[in-house]
Formats: C-alpha cells, structure tokens, sequence
C-alpha cells in the first residue's frame, strides 16, 4: 500500500487537483496498485502544483507539477508504485518539465524557516490528529493548565508576557505589537469582549493567509482561543475574504471538527471555559481588510473606515473590547506558546523567535512572492534579510530572468528598481521605512523587464479611487483629483504645476486621510514617479 | 465630570473632562475648522472631513479635535504652516466639487462650508474634473430640498436620522468620488417616499446648501429670531421660530433645551403654515341661531351680544346654566383667566377643559397614589433607565421627540417593555425590539397589570425596603391580599387579556429586576372605562418595586396636547383651584375670594363636560363658551355632542378655525396661535416654559386679551397689560408654583413645578425623600373589564389611534402640506379579517357600532391584530366619532376611545348617520356610572367601601347627579 497525496488549496484545485486525484485513483484501481488517496494543503510554491507526495517503502517523495494528461504516463514510468525512489527528473515529460526528489531537493522549501507554515503541505488540512501529532493544541493545553490551576483570568498576564517577550508584531501590515494590544483589551472592564481574526487578505500578491487557513487552520483556531482566554472572551469571529471560496469551505467543516472535538464550545477541553468562533465572510470591498471598516462590515454596516480614537480593542465588535488580529499573527500565537521544537536549541519559543530577525523586527516573516519569477510562492524567511536573498529563492540560484522592479506591501507599497542598491535593502519594517516604503502584509510583486510602469501608476491610481469607501474627503476627493491631474502631465500639460498640486494632494492625504488607503498612495505614486520618471514622463 | 485645564495655541482654558478637543475649543470660541463634527447637534465624532486635524505635544503626527478627548495638561496646538497648507489643499479639494456660487445660494450668510473657507482664505481653485454639478435635485418632501451637487458628504444628515431621528432613512450611496447621499435605498426612492418622517433633524443638521427648508431657499436668511415653546404635543419642544417681517421663514428646535435636546418633529418643524391660512377667522363673526347665516361684528357688539345671552341664559335658568371649556392648546395664563372667568364672572364652577376626555384620569390616579397628578420625572431621567415600559402610548407618532429618545435610550442600553395591542415603532423598528411586546385585547390593561403585580409579589421581586420606608403599610396590606388572589394570577389573566402567561411573568420579572425602570404611558390606559384603575395599576407597579423618585426611575403620562398639564394646574376643572385644591375649601377659597376681589365663590364643584352635555340634553343647561377645542369632531358619541350644542341658547366658539363645533356656534371669536401670544405652556414633564409672540395675533387680541374681555362684559373686570402679571397673580395664589414668574422662566428653558421656597430652581424628580402626599397609597384595582363587548353583530373592537403627520382635530396639520402623508382616516384590519370579510387594500368599508355608521377606505396592516381594527378621527369629513359611546371612565367621565365594537362590512358608497342614538339616557346613565364605581370599590371591607364610595361622589359629582 502507498500513500498518494495530491493538494487540495485553491491554486491547485485551479491546475485540476481534482481531477488528477480521480485519474490516479481509476488508473491505480485498473493496474490493480494498491494506494491510499490522501489529500493535504499546499507548500505554498506553486510552480510545482500539484505538487505530487508518494510514500512508500523507500520514503517520501514528490513530484510536480503534475498534469492530468501526465498521470497515465507516471503510472507508466512507475512513479506511483512500492519501488519509486524520486529518480525522476524530466525537463521534457509531455512536454513540461517536472521536478521530482525528496523534500530536501526542494531548495525553495529547505531556505525557508518555516515557524507558521511548518504544517502547510505536510498536514491533512482538516486533520486533527495531523494538528496534533505535529504539535498543535500542546500551547492551549499548557495554558488550559494555568487558567485552571491559577483561576479565571490567571492565564492572561502570563500569555501576554510570553508574546511581548517574544516581540512579535501583527501581521496584518501595520505591524503593531501584538501585546499592546491583547494588554489593552485584558484591561477593559468588560463583560463582553470579542475575538476577531482578520481574514480579508485583499492585497494584490498577498496569499499568505490564504495558504494557512486552507493547508492548516487549526494553528489560527488555536491561536485564537489562546486569545480569548488571554483577555477574556467568549467568541471569536473569522472574517473571510469573499473570493476565498475554497478556504471559507475548510474553515467551516474545521470549526465544525473543532466543536465535535471539544475544542470550541462551552466548555473548551473540559476546562469550564466556554469560547465559541464564527465564520463570517466580507462583500467584497478592500477596505474591509480595514479594521475598523471590518468592524463596521461584520455589523452589517456599509463598509467604512470608523474614526479613532477608541481603538477597537477599547471599543471595537458592536463597541466591545476587540482583539483584531491578522490569521497570520494567531498563527504565530500558537507557535509562540507551544512548547519549544528542537530548532529551538534549548530556547522557549519566544526566546527562539525574539532571537530571529532584526531588533525592531522580530521573528520571520512570510513572504508572498509573485509576478516575473520562476517560483512564486510563499517564503517565510527571517526578517531581516535582504531582497536579493529573498528574491535568489523563487528565482533559482542563477539570478533569473531580468528583473526590473518589485512592489513590497501590497497595492499601497511603493516600488523599487531592481538594483544594487535596492537588491540590499533590508526587509524589515525599520529597513523599509528607511528607503521610504512598507513591509505591509509581506507580498513582493515582482515585475520583469517588458512591464509598463506608465500603466502600474494609472493602475495604482484607479485602484484607489475604487476602494476608496467615501467617508473621509482627502481619499474620496484626493484620489480621483490626482489621477486626473497625472493624465494632465502625461499628456505634457503644464507638468511642473500639475506635479506640484499632485505632490501637495499626496501630502494632504498622507496627513489627513482616515485610514492608508488615503494615506499611503504616496507610496506607490511618489516612488513610481522617483525611480521610473524616465518611463513614465519620457522628455 | 471634573473640570481640567488645558492649552490651546498657549492659552489656558478650563474645561470638563472626558470632552473632545473640539467642544472644549467650540466652548472658549476657539475656531478649529470643522465640517463633519455635530457634538453640539448630539451626534457622536465621525472624522470625515478630517479639517480638525491638530498637533499635540508630546505626541507624533496629528489627531483630529472632533474625536480625541482632552486630559489635564493637554497643549494643543492648531496652527502650524504645515498643517495649514494641508488643510487648504483639502478645502481646495471641497471647492473642486462645489458650484461656489455662493451669493446666489440657499444657504448664503448661514453657511458652515463658506465660513471654513474663509478661514483658509482660498482664491482660486486650480483643478476642477470630475463632479457632481449636474446632478438632480430632490424636491419631493414639501419642506425641503436635497440638492446633491452643494453637498460634501460629512453624513451628518444620515448620522442625525439615525442617531437623533432614529429613522435610517437615508444612506451614503455608493464609494468613493461616488458616495452621495440618499433618502431610500432602491434607485427611483426619494424623500418622500422613503422612510423618512420629515423630522427635519438632517436638514438642521446639514452645513451647506445641500438641504435646506423650501421657505428659506425662497425668502433667504430670516431676520429674527424668537425662542419659544412648540404648540403641538406635551413634549413641549423649545423652538427658535425665525421670522422675516410678518413672515415666519422657519422653525428650528432649540438645540440646548432639556425638553427636547435640538429635536423636533414634522409638526413642530414644519407643519406650521396653518398660522397664515386663508380659513384662519380674523373677526368676530355672530348670528341670531344656528340655522342663519353668520355675520361679521365688532368685539364690542360681540362681547356685550354674547354676555347678554349669557346672563340671559343664566337669568331664565340659574346660575348653574352655563358653563365653559378651557383648551389644553392654550396658555397656562389663559387658563386661568378661564377658570377665573367662571367662578369670578359666572358665579359657578362649571369649568372644565380637553383633559376630560383625555387625561383626567392621570390627575385622579397619582393624585391618589402618590399626592399629585403628574409626571414623575424628566427626560433627561430616562436616559439612565435599564428598562423602559411604554403602556398605552404610542410615541413615535404621537410624542415623536419622546419616541426617538425612548429608541435612542433602547438601542443604546434600555430594554424595552411594550404593552399594546398594536405594533408601533417602539415595539419594533430598525434597531429596536423590545424585549417584550404584550398584546392585550383593548379594555384589559387592568388585569395584566395585576397579573405583573401578582408575579412580582408570588416571586418576592418586590422592593420590601422602599414600601416599608415610603408607602401606607394598610393600604399595601389590603392590596396585596386582593392582587395575589388566584384571580389576578397570569394564568387567569391570560385568558381575558389574551397574552400568554410565561410572557406576562417574564416582563413582570423583567421590570422588577431593573435597577432602575421608566413606565411611559399614553391615552391606551386612560381612554377606558377603567382609565383610572390602569393609572393607579401602574402606580402600584412602580411603587411594589421602588420604581419612583430617583433618576432613571419613573411613571410618566404622555400629555396629549402641548398644555394638558398646565390646564389642569391651572384650575380648569369643576372641582378644584389652581394647584389641585378643592373647593370646598373654605380657607382656600377666602384666599381667592379676597385677591379676585370675587364675593361668594361657589363651594360646590360644577359640571364636567359630559355633565354639560348631559345637562343640555334634559334643558338644564343653556350657554357654553368654549375655547380651542372642537367637541363636536374629538369627543365621542359626535351626535350626542351635536344634540346637546343644539339645545343650547348660546354658543360661543373662540378658536382659529370654522372647526365642525363651530357649526352650532351663536358667536365665533377669533382666537390667536401660539405664535400669535405671550404666555406659558405645560410640558409632560412639569416644565413651565415660556411661549414669545412672533406674529400679530390674527384677530388682533391674543386669547387671554379676549377672555378678559368677556369677563368685562360679564360684569367682571380682569385688567393685565401682559401675561407677566397673570403669572404672578398665579404665583401669589398657588403654593406650587410661588416662585414662578417671566424673570425666572427666561432662565433658559423653564423650570419644573413645585418651583417654591423648597425648590427654587424646581424640581425634575418628584417624590424624592418621601411622596408629596406622605405615603405612598396602593389601591385595589379590580378588573370590570369594558361594557361594550364584541358580539356576532358587532365583531370587531375598534380602536381609536393617532397618526404622525396630523395632531388631533387637525385644523392646523390639514392646513399645512402634512395632507401629503396622510390625507385621510383609514381603517387598519389585518390580512386575516380583510380575508374573512372579502376586503382588499384601499377598499370602501362601512363600519357601524351601536351608535352609528361611517364609512372609510381600508387599509390592510400588519399593525393590528386579528379582531381588532384601528382608525384616527383627524378629519371631520370622516366622523369617526359618531361610531365612540357614552361610556367612559368611572371616575372622571373618560370617555373609552379606545373599544368600541363595531361589524366591517364592504361598502360602495360614503355614508355617514347622522342620528343620535342614546344606550342609556337620563338617570340610567348616571345610575350605571355610580353602579361601576361601586363595583370598583367592592373589594374593599364594607366599611372602607362605603367611605370611598361616599367621598368620591363627595368630591367629584356635582350635586344634581347625586
């Protein structure tokens, strides 16, 4: 009997896991080759997906991408059999070029430091007794123990202290401390507080969260009943992207396994302490992934952006204390408090992670790599490194193709050339912000040699002026007035002025704006305009 | 709130804690731009226009005024050339999209936009592109318009209808550039016909041109303004009535009166035109009987020719002959230039005003329970309730200020309790739910107030402490005996009230285990049979659960009309002086006799209304002047009223209008509208306030000019040069009210009664240390349940209701474009009765009860249950009344509005009955009012009984019905 796992993420189902999970199944049953059919999340490189895992006798071993019309022809070469070795590594099969070996032959993967995303591609995403056997739920039995041990509310000093130690900031963008946060909401005099996980990850070349939430969602779960035990909440929501259609299906079922094991309900683990999660999924607006906007949306409000003072975690869920943190941060959460791997050398897990990365930032990062490069995919890397030890990954040790720019932190991140000087720009939130852009959620778009920067500014520009939820006047009025004023400059009219009000706008907005919608389009506008003003304003 | 002190741009300021920067800056007159901010309108920050941006020390980047709260020590600092110029961008960036055209515009010299323009000093715009310059106006609403292309999207309009109004009406329509403003969500929806109640609150709110009042777009910026009170409900709304000339141009509400905290509603907003009417009588008209046709005199031929009638009248059959009816319209002052008239002039005290048929019962109940017939508490009060219970009353149509509050407090904290047989907004709307909803048949409040009383007590949940320390320990033992007999129990009350038992318990619980619990209640507890009984019921629940004098805590009557209060503390009614005191009272009454200069004021108490009308009918009774009050279209039983007016030798009728009473009127004097007057009105709460002339009265007098007037005809002289010294002269001879006068009253915004030596400032709670009649009394009140009973013949109970847009006899709301809403009486049945008798929407309906038949369009409504149909008597042509009885209230003559059985039957043409026809007539008629008040006092022991009984028809009846 071999094991045969074929991925079951969204990318994959896209290149047809589906049906290639079937073909394998049908072909297996007509050459009478006994195999078990297991489905699992994705390692997040998608140049190989479907990436393929076969375990026999001789081990585990992968091969990808895999076509439908490949599967015949792998059954054919003995892929799929007791004796396969990973010896297969054909540039031309079928006329692609598939990868095969063991785990450690994907350097793409084996770079990585995979802290969160440890169980992405190797667990059955719904599995947990997966989630178990790799270590998950040993962080919420250990402070289960305390809270028992200690009384109602014994456990949340503890907690928080252990994240601050650890230093870990949110991952949604603005990278706030985690702690500050969970402190704020631990100290409101509240008999309702909530739990709400950010999962509207709409920035374009973002997928971390996706990844996570389709390949493990128990390490999110698990954070976020940490969280509630932490500052005293009883419910926590997930607030889904509406295109993430596949993710909303698993978070569903595993909130359902979650309640069946005990683990969610009134009384989680037998402990007394009752913590429940609900999914709810967004309509759709980028703003959303807002916070406070994401507050209002989950009230059933029109999506926009609330003013602040009072933060959410004083008055956040219908005006109740809130912890609102990204998926990626309970993720971290659980891995924090878990009790120590052997990576750790000793160190608790906050020790370890604090250990990692820069002063100011902490830990590793996941980084979302997409666009002109050979391996798109996740990359979580400790923060920190640089861009050109980030970008030899995804683009195989020779360098690649030509690379002309990359965008980091999302739609509102500015753009760097691809340069010496910016090959060496330091990915953290201290390094970024000194070459005047963003960290963000952690995607670096990366862009090739034929893209028209001209485009990306108009395209940078009318993305603005379609997420902008219209309540504060420097985004709703700012955004359109810019962009008009940039396609006066293109077309050669009175380009000095016109740049200057542009500039004067950005700055009003970059001051004023509600939230960095408004706030950071200079990012993207004013470095575009810095670094490819030749493209884009020709002489 | 502790006061703190902090710096801005390098002055020290005081200010109190827990503000925004901007309110302590908007209170020392330190201007930091600002659009979107309306704290001072109640609404909380929002941070669109983001104009209020300032710096902090200590702090890095900026934070915006309208949202970040002051602490000690604060420096602030509003101007920097940085923050400056970004701010003159963003105000570019406004004008960009923005006709500025401002000489030319509504909004011109009262424009908040314009003024933070000039505060940048912009002096050209350099960029223009896309815009909403053509868009279209919305010119539905008859009050308003919404003209999008001034409007900046700040939301305050849609923030004002949800947070003040209550409404969610309005909406931001789309995003970004694209986000506009919208009444209605659906793409041909407008003002009109959205949710909207043209509260007007979006359009006060609103900082530029983009919604305005009609008037003000045409006749500009008013040159005055006159803050006065509103001459509509009893919420009494302080109004700031701008004027041009003769001209009102609008009404804004007072934004810093506790009576009604910047909110108003259609009718004292906008429904003011009536003022100006065509119709409006502007001289005194007589004739010779009330078939001739009407000629037009002067007040001195007026007066002598009515007073000659008068005396004539009284000459040919005694003293006791004639009578008048004061108005709860009209001023406090008026009033008692009314009642004075009577006793003074006439010689008898045959006064009495509106209230009889509407809430007389509410002076008798807490007179008895707690000491005196009024309201407990404040508004302001109910904000700190946990649990607010609406009985009888539906506010949002009739107290519409009161009502948004009420929702406002619900959907912030209070949960509600809801007891009516119809769905009103407080029992369900956007945002509100109440927690309870119980529905009882009409006519049954009494036994499901027992039934909460008895739960309360079975459960232990009463206030053992509170009744110990404040209230009579024998009437309370008495009491309880009587409410936990099995026949108060839930159980047994559920099945005459027809609401389920667990959710009488529950509510019951639900009240008692508040902290701290408000009972509103309107005309649905006092318009009965038992109207009295359900007060006292809902004083007993008050007090069992110490739900009385403190904040939060309350009962609360919901006057009908804007002075219903102050009338009755005046003194308009048969039995007692101004301050409630009888009189019989023989010291009381040398007090008068001597300060009014008036010989032998009768001891005996006079005549009701329907005494009046009852004396007229068997020729006891001759001559009645009745002002603003339309008897003949809002008083039941239409033709009897109509029968008795015709059997009179002279009727003088002094109101506004030819109101249908008019018809049968000898002499009709034109009166004057409360922007016509100096004076004072009556809230629900107890607060007298002040009510300033604005216009020339009509006619040339206002009303108190013209009472006095006829007393002088009368023989009786009543000399005042201005209202002032009618307050005064009230304030010398009512202990209540001896520290009232005009000084104290432009206070702002008025004082609430007792205003004494005690209370010099007044008294917002009553009852505080101990009830002003030293114990609390709890009465039995047992349920005899309604006389006028569904049967095969008459299926339906009907019920008589109110509506929004139009007040009472409607003279002045028809008068104005509120038509537009409601235009007519229609009959509410739900789906399952139009089934059952093959009625559809808008279809004819002939509906008749014992006492007659109209007819009227059906409207099919989730409102009303089955069994139970439901209508207004807000136009004449309609008569509704004609279908309402003689039955009415034991103890004070209350008529039952509110069950009248009655058969629906489709219809194909308008009919209306025109003949009278009498239940019981004559001496049965008084036999069976003293028969229910036996009945009411049967379970007491004999010997109380017997005193009761005694000293009720002692005080109350005047001496021919004994």
């Amino acid at each position: 009997m071999i094991n045969i796992c074929v991925p079951d993420d969204t990318s994959s189902l896209s290149l047809f896991a589906d049906e290639i999970a079937e073909l394998i199944s049908k072909e297996a049953l007509d050459r009478k080759i006994g195999i078990n059919l297991i489905r699992k999340g994705s390692y997040g490189i998608f140049s190989y997906e479907p990436l393929i895992e076969i375990e026999n006798k001789n081990g585990r071993f992968f091969i990808g991408p895999v076509k439908e019309n490949d599967v015949a022809g792998l059954f054919d070469n003995n892929v799929f059999s007791e004796n396969f070795n990973g010896g297969f590594n054909l540039k031309n099969f079928n006329g692609n070029e598939i990868f095969s070996g063991k785990i450690d032959d994907f350097r793409e993967l084996v770079k990585q430091k995979r802290l969160i995303f440890s169980r992405a591609g190797t667990n059955r995403s719904l599995s947990l007794e997966d989630y178990i056997n790799s270590g998950g739920l040993s962080a919420l039995r250990k402070i289960i123990g305390i809270e028992t041990e200690r009384g109602k509310g014994g456990a949340g000093v503890l907690i928080i202290g252990e994240i601050k130690k650890s230093g870990l900031r949110g991952k949604g963008g603005a990278g706030f401390p985690v702690w500050i946060k969970w402190d704020a909401v631990l100290k409101e005099n509240s008999e309702t507080k909530y739990i709400v996980c950010n999962a509207d990850e709409g920035d374009s070349g973002a997928f971390a969260d996706r990844i996570i939430l389709e390949g493990s969602p128990f390490g999110v779960i698990e954070g976020m009943i940490i969280a509630g035990i932490a500052v005293g909440a009883k419910n926590g929501y997930i607030y889904l992207r509406s295109e993430y259609v596949n993710a909303k299906k698993k978070i569903f079922k595993a909130i359902g396994i979650c309640r069946d094991a005990g683990l969610l309900g009134n009384s989680v683990l037998n402990s007394g302490i009752s913590f429940d999660i609900d999914l709810i999924v967004g309509g759709g607006s980028y703003v959303c992934g807002e916070e406070t906007a994401l507050l209002e949306s989950m009230e059933n409000r029109r999506g926009a952006v609330r003013v602040r003072p009072p933060v959410p975690a004083v008055s956040g869920l219908y005006n109740k204390p809130t912890v609102l943190n990204n998926v990626l941060t309970f993720a971290y959460v659980s891995y924090i408090l878990s009790p120590p791997t052997a990576d750790a050398g000793g160190l608790s897990n906050s020790d370890y992670f604090s250990g990692i990365g820069t002063e100011d930032s902490k830990g590793t990062m996941a980084f979302q790599v997409s666009g002109a490069v050979k391996h798109p995919g996740i990359y979580e890397m400790p923060l920190g490194i640089t861009l050109k030890e980030l970008l030899e990954l995804p683009c195989g040790l020779e360098g690649g193709r030509r690379l002309k720019a990359v965008q980091i932190g999302g739609p509102l991140g500015a753009y760097f050339p691809v340069n010496e000087e910016f090959l060496g720009l330091e990915l953290s939130y201290e390094g970024l912000a000194q070459k005047g852009g963003i960290l963000g959620h952690g995607g670096v778009v990366v862009f090739g040699e034929s893209a028209d920067m001209k485009h990306m500014l108009l395209r940078t520009l009318e993305f603005c002026i379609d997420e902008s939820c219209g309540k504060c006047s420097p985004c709703r009025l700012g955004s359109t007035r810019i962009k008009e004023l940039t396609e006066r400059v293109l077309k050669k009219q009175n380009i000095d002025t016109n740049l200057e009000i542009i500039n004067e706008i950005l700055g009003a907005m970059e001051g004023l704006s509600l939230c960095g919608l408004g706030a950071m389009l200079h990012y993207p506008v004013n470095s575009l305009l810095k670094y490819f003003k030749q493209e884009i304003m020709p002489a | 709130m502790a006061t703190i002190e902090i710096e801005i741009d390098g002055k020290k300021i005081k200010a109190e804690e827990g503000g925004t920067i901007l309110s302590a800056a908007k209170k020392h007159d330190i201007f930091i731009p600002s659009l979107c901010d309306y704290g001072g309108g109640g609404l909380k920050p929002y941070g669109a226009c983001r104009l209020c941006a300032v710096s902090i020390k200590g702090r890095k980047g900026y934070v915006f005024a309208c949202s970040t709260n002051i602490y000690s020590g604060m420096e602030i600092t509003t101007y920097s050339e940085k923050l400056f110029s970004m701010k003159k961008t963003l105000m570019e960036l406004y004008l960009s999209d923005h006709p500025n055209d401002c000489l030319t515009c509504s909004k011109n010299g009262i424009c908040e936009l314009q003024d933070v323009a000039a505060y940048f000093g912009l002096r050209e715009i350099r960029f223009r592109g896309k815009s909403h310059l053509l868009s279209s106006e919305d010119i539905s609403n008859p009050y308003f318009i919404f003209d999008p292309k001034r409007c900046i999207v700040c939301g305050r309009c849609v923030r004002a209808c949800e947070e003040i109004q209550g409404n969610f009406a309005l909406t931001i329509f789309g995003r970004g550039f694209n986000a506009a403003i919208k009444a209605g969500y659906s793409n041909d929806s407008n003002f009109l016909n959205s949710e909207c109640v043209s509260c007007g609150a979006c359009v006060k709110a609103c900082p530029t041109g983009a919604l305005i009042e009609k008037a003000v777009a045409k006749y500009g910026k008013p040159a005055k303004i006159t803050n006065t009170t509103c001459g509509y409900c009893g919420v009494g709304c302080s109004l700031n009535a701008a004027s041009t000339g003769d001209k009102v141009i609008r009404i804004i509400p007072e934004a810093q009166s506790p009576s009604n905290y910047g909110h108003s509603c259609v009718k004292g907003r906008f429904s003011w035109g009536y003022v100006k009417s065509k119709e409006r009588l502007t001289v005194p008209l007589i004739r010779e009987s009330v078939g001739a046709p009407f000629r037009e005199a002067s007040w001195e031929e007026v007066f002598s020719y009515a007073a000659d009638r008068l005396k004539s009248a009284q000459s040919k059959y005694g003293r006791n002959s004639i009578g008048a009816i004061s108005s709860s319209r009209c001023s406090n002052e008026e009033n008692y230039l009314m009642q004075k008239l009577v006793r003074a002039a006439f010689g008898n005290n045959n006064i009495d005003t509106c209230a009889r048929v509407c809430h007389q019962p509410t002076g008798y109940g807490l007179g008895v329970a707690f000491g005196t017939g009024a309201g407990t508490q404040d508004l302001s009060s109910m904000f700190e309730s946990d649990v607010i219970m609406i009985i009888g009353s539906n506010p949002t149509e009739a107290h519409p200020v009161v009502g948004s509050f009420i929702r406002k407090t619900a959907r912030s904290k209070a949960g509600l309790i809801v007891i009516d047989p119809r769905k009103t907004e407080v029992a369900k709307s956007p945002h509100v739910l109440a927690k309870y909803h119980l529905r009882p048949l009409p006519g049954t409040n009494v036994i499901l107030l027992n039934a909460m009383a008895h739960t309360v007590l079975k459960e232990s949940l009463e206030r053992g402490e509170f009744i110990k320390e404040k209230c009579d320990a024998e009437s309370f033992k008495l009491w309880r005996g009587f409410i936990e007999d099995e026949s108060n129990s839930p159980e047994a009350a559920s099945k005459i009230c027809n609401v389920n038992k667990d959710d009488i318990k529950n509510a019951a619980r639900f009240y008692a285990g508040a902290k701290n619990a408000s009972i509103f209640y309107g005309l649905g507890v006092t318009e009965h049979l038992q109207g009295s009984t359900g007060v006292l019921a809902i004083a007993n629940l008050a007090m069992v659960t110490g739900n009385i004098g403190r904040r939060g805590a309350g009962v609360s009557p919901l006057r009908g009309q804007n002075n219903v209060q102050g009338a009755a503390d005046m003194g308009a009614a048969p039995e007692v002086f101004p301050g409630y005191r009888h009189v019989s009272d023989d010291s009381v009454r040398a007090v008068f006799e001597k300060r009014w200069g008036a010989p032998e004021i009768d001891k005996i108490q006079g005549m009701r209304l329907p005494d009046m009308l009852r004396a007229a009918l068997s020729g006891r009774f001759k001559g009645i002047y009745i002002m603003g009050e339309d008897i003949v279209q809002t008083d039941p039983d239409s033709n009897r009223v109509i029968e008795a007016l015709k059997n009179m030798d002279i009727v003088i009728v002094h109101d506004l209008f030819k109101s249908a009473t008019a018809e049968y009127a000898h002499v009709l004097l034109p009166g004057s509208s409360f922007l016509e007057k100096n004076g004072t009105f009556t809230n629900w709460e107890r607060r007298v306030q002040r009510v300033r002339k604005v216009l020339e009265p009509a006619g040339g007098y206002e009303d108190w000019q013209i009472t006095a007037k006829m007393s002088a005809a009368m023989g009786y002289e009543m000399s005042y040069s201005h209202p002032s010294e009618i307050m005064d002269e009230i304030a010398s001879l009512t202990p209540q009210f001896s520290g009232l006068s005009y000084n104290k009253l432009d206070e702002p915004f008025g004082v609430q009664w007792p205003v004494d030596e005690n209370a010099p400032d007044g008294t917002p709670v009553l009852h505080k240390d101990s009830f002003v009649r030293g114990k609390g009394r709890f009465t039995i009140t047992k349920y005899i349940g309604s006389k006028d009973a569904v049967s095969e013949k008459y299926p339906f109970i009907l019920t008589t209701v109110r509506n929004l847009f139009q007040y009472n006899c409607s003279n002045n709301t028809r008068k104005s474009e509120n038509n537009i809403w409601y235009g007519e009486d229609i009959l509410e049945i739900s789906e399952e009765d139009a089934k059952k008798i093959d009625i559809n929407d808008n279809g004819l309906v002939l509906i008749e009860s014992k006492k007659g038949a109209i007819t009227l369009k059906a409207k099919i409504s989730s409102r009303v249950m089955s069994g139970v149909v439901a209508t207004t008597f807000h136009f004449p042509e309609f008569r509704t009344n004609i279908l309402t009885s003689e039955y009415s209230d034991w103890s004070t003559e209350t008529p039952e509005y509110k069950v009248t059985a009655v058969s629906v039957k489709k219809a194909d043409k308008p009919y209306i009955s025109k003949e009278f026809r009498p239940l019981i007539s004559g001496d049965g008629e008084i036999a069976s009012m003293f028969n229910d008040i036996c009945l009411i006092f049967s379970p007491y022991p004999e010997q109380i009984a017997t005193y009761e009984i005694k000293n009720h028809i002692k005080k109350y009846w005047e001496p021919y019905l004994v």
